[in-house]
């Protein structure tokens, strides 16, 4: 039974579809390219976690992933290999201080929606394009949020809602 | 047929209009090779024309990105590395990787960097790995790894190797070792410190059950390794974003890309896979450096004097950005097309950025090496007036709070800013559009600007310094007495240009040195290179 009240429901709901719909270029510049943005929740509320998120999109259109491992760099590039394989959105349960190669895949997803990363999946360089129906949501708690060590962690993403 | 970009001293005016056509971006194939023109600066490309249309169409250059996109193209084919200092949304991401697409297509993978305080020399230059490890099996040895190398015996190694670059720094700082000293007793440092790391590390793969056998080690080349030598040897374009969160005892890392006249090192020592020990330089291979600056944002260092020393400096202030800000209004955002295209056009005329000519001449060696003479004293005198009025004020910025402050980002200025200014005359000469004669006035006043005066955020302080400058070169405080008469730099410069072109002779003279002498460079590359592949070999053996 989701611990929501019917108006957080409603502010969820709403980031969902901005995520799902607002497109915005990542330079002006050049605005005719448009880019999706990624999303961030963050729980002021103890009492509420990933599942009220989850809860949101139908299973089929969602994958969770539990980062607690600062050096899990490949169970989060598998992850979102999936996910974007599938279409499918990536809700990220942060329980660490993401690492650096974290914080460049974040970084480049929201500057091109695409992403290279050295020495993966035995190749010197693996790019990967973000499928246009898969997004990340990055789901933190706001007294981990403060610990965050990249400071500008919070510009990484577009909508940001606390709940 | 022609190739409308490619210069000749008749037709220069006629071809800068073309360039101007083409939004200072034209792509155009020659001999079977495809190369992209931006400005004036020839680059070979790997994109097509089609790439280079689209990325044009997309993009609404206003004058502060040809500005600073022309010194991107200068610093790549001069192989020097760069760093862009802006404030957030000046577009250094943007413009950098905008580049990048230039040269390797629209849709090249991007290799980049950013920094963090969490960064390490194992992301910046590879670590050690299990052979055949990946997935599950590499997160346990990197969890593994990392607490090693925070506490115990690799943090013990860590620090020692930290304190040792810090008293190596200081002696080069302070003038007690010269360069190539410098060089070599950081690679040894480097060495040192790589084999101690792979002792204990090898002690905890055997112990933890990683590896059986000495033999079942892969080294996994970094961002910074893979710059200079992956894609089979031809290297790639590195792009290390938020430099100044990288803590400081691993900014060093980035000392040894620091080469001959002020560019990237020719190879980057370090024991990798196999007993490999030199990562050479490819021909591809290039560093842009970005940051924010540190007084404006929070939570960024500065830079050390030693690094900042081994990078041209672009700093972009903020007014520079409020231009941007118009273009794009007036635009409707890019939705109205010809109004796009009229902001460029304006744009391209009202630029001063002049267009090297393709017949550079070889000024350090005319016969009678005054022209060389005047050119050497004429930069030392800048170089002076910049360095002393530099410690003397300092630059200033608008810090956090709006009120100017001291910048705490400060610059070093040794040889190697007259080196690259050296490398600059030597390519970017740029010719008197009445006279039809190279103006090396102007051209060292673009490569003071672009060494020197381009690292200040104070505008109030590029125009004094920029006036200091004329005076040197145009008036009355640089003027020299010239075969009996007083004259200015200026006066004195092109008479002697007249002189090294009037005599065919002399011109012939100055090309064939010059040929000789790209000849021993390019020998020299060559020799080095192969030299490299057979201690490889070697070492196989």
């Amino acid at each position: 039974m989701s611990k929501l009240n019917e108006e957080v429901k409603k502010e969820l709901a709403s980031f969902i579809n901005s995520l799902d719909v607002v497109l915005t270029p990542s330079d002006l510049r050049a605005p005719k390219d448009l880019f999706f943005d990624s999303g961030l929740v963050v729980f002021e509320d103890s009492l509420v976690g990933v599942d009220e998120v989850a809860d949101c999109l139908a299973e089929e259109k969602r994958k969770v992933f539990l980062l607690d491992n600062e050096y899990d760099d490949y169970g989060f590039l598998k992850a979102l290999i999936e996910a974007n394989e599938k279409g499918q959105w990536l809700i990220v349960d942060c329980k660490i201080d993401p690492s650096p190669q974290m914080i460049s895949i974040l970084k480049q997803v929201s500057d091109r929606n695409s992403f290279t990363v050295p020495n993966f999946n035995n190749q010197e360089l693996f790019s990967l394009k973000i499928n246009s129906n898969t997004r990340i949501i990055f789901c933190i708690e706001s007294k981990l949020l403060e610990k965050i060590t990249y400071p500008s962690f919070v510009n990484l993403f577009g909508p940001v809602i606390r709940i | 047929m022609e190739n409308k970009f490619e210069f000749s001293s008749q037709e220069e005016q006629r071809k800068i209009e073309a360039i101007k056509e083409e939004m200072g971006i034209a792509f155009y194939e020659k001999e079977g090779q495809k190369f992209v023109n931006i400005l004036g600066v020839e680059l070979e490309t790997y994109a097509t024309e089609e790439d280079i249309k689209e990325i044009k169409e997309r993009w609404v250059l206003s004058e502060f990105d040809i500005e600073v996109i022309r010194i991107i193209a200068e610093c790549y084919k001069l192989r020097q590395p760069l760093m862009l200092e802006g404030g957030p949304g000046a577009g250094k991401t943007f413009l950098a990787e905008k580049f990048i697409k230039i040269i390797h297509g629209k849709d090249a993978p991007i290799l980049s960097l950013t920094g963090t305080s969490k960064l390490t020399d194992l992301d910046i230059l590879g670590h050690w790995t299990p052979k055949g490890s990946d997935g599950e099996d590499e997160t346990a040895y990197r969890e593994k790894l990392g607490e090693l190398m925070k506490k115990g015996e690799g943090r013990d190694v860590n620090d020692e190797f930290n304190q040792k670059l810090l008293e190596l720094n200081e002696r080069f700082s302070s003038g007690f070792i010269n360069e190539d000293d410098f060089q070599n007793e950081y690679s040894q440092l480097l060495g040192e410190y790589k084999d101690k790391s792979y002792e204990i590390i090898s002690t905890m793969a055997h112990n933890e059950g990683f590896i059986k056998s000495g033999s079942d080690w892969q080294f996994k080349e970094g961002p910074l390794l893979q710059a200079y030598s992956g894609r089979e040897g031809k290297g790639n374009i590195l792009f290390v974003d938020e430099f100044n969160l990288i803590p400081s005892n691993h900014q060093q890392i980035f000392l040894r890309i620091g080469g001959k006249e002020g560019s990237i090192s020719d190879s980057f020592d370090f024991h990798g896979n196999s007993g490999k020990n030199r990562y050479s330089r490819g021909k591809d291979t290039w560093i842009c450096f970005a940051q924010n600056y540190p007084e404006k944002t929070g939570g960024r260092s500065v830079v050390v004097d030693a690094m900042a020393d081994r990078l041209v400096w672009k700093s972009i202030s903020p007014e520079a950005s409020l231009q941007k800000k118009k273009d794009i209004i007036l635009t409707g955002g890019g939705r109205m097309d010809s109004v796009s295209k009229e902001i460029a056009s304006v744009t391209m005329d009202k630029l001063k950025i002049s267009i090297p000519t393709k017949e550079q001449l070889v000024w350090y060696d005319t016969p009678d090496r005054e022209l060389g003479r005047q050119i050497t004293q004429i930069i030392n005198s800048l170089d002076e007036i910049f360095v002393n009025k530099y410690h003397q004020v300092g630059d200033r910025i608008i810090g956090e709070g709006n009120e100017e402050i001291d910048r705490i980002q400060k610059f070093e200025f040794s040889a190697r800013a007259p080196l690259r200014f050296f490398s600059y005359i030597d390519n970017f000469q740029v010719k008197d559009p009445e006279t039809g004669k190279i103006d090396f006035a102007k051209t060292i006043q673009d490569g003071f600007k672009r060494y020197y005066l381009g690292c200040l955020v104070s505008l109030n302080l590029q125009k004094e310094i920029e006036e200091a400058m004329k005076e040197i070169i145009y008036g009355d405080i640089g003027k020299v007495e010239f075969e009996g008469e007083i004259k200015t730099r200026k006066e004195v410069l092109d008479i002697l240009v007249e002189r090294s072109c009037g005599s065919n002779q002399k011109e012939n003279v100055g090309e064939k040195t010059k040929d000789t002498l790209t000849g021993f460079r390019s020998f020299e590359d060559s020799l080095s290179r192969k030299m490299n592949n057979l201690s490889d070999k070697i070492r196989k053996i």
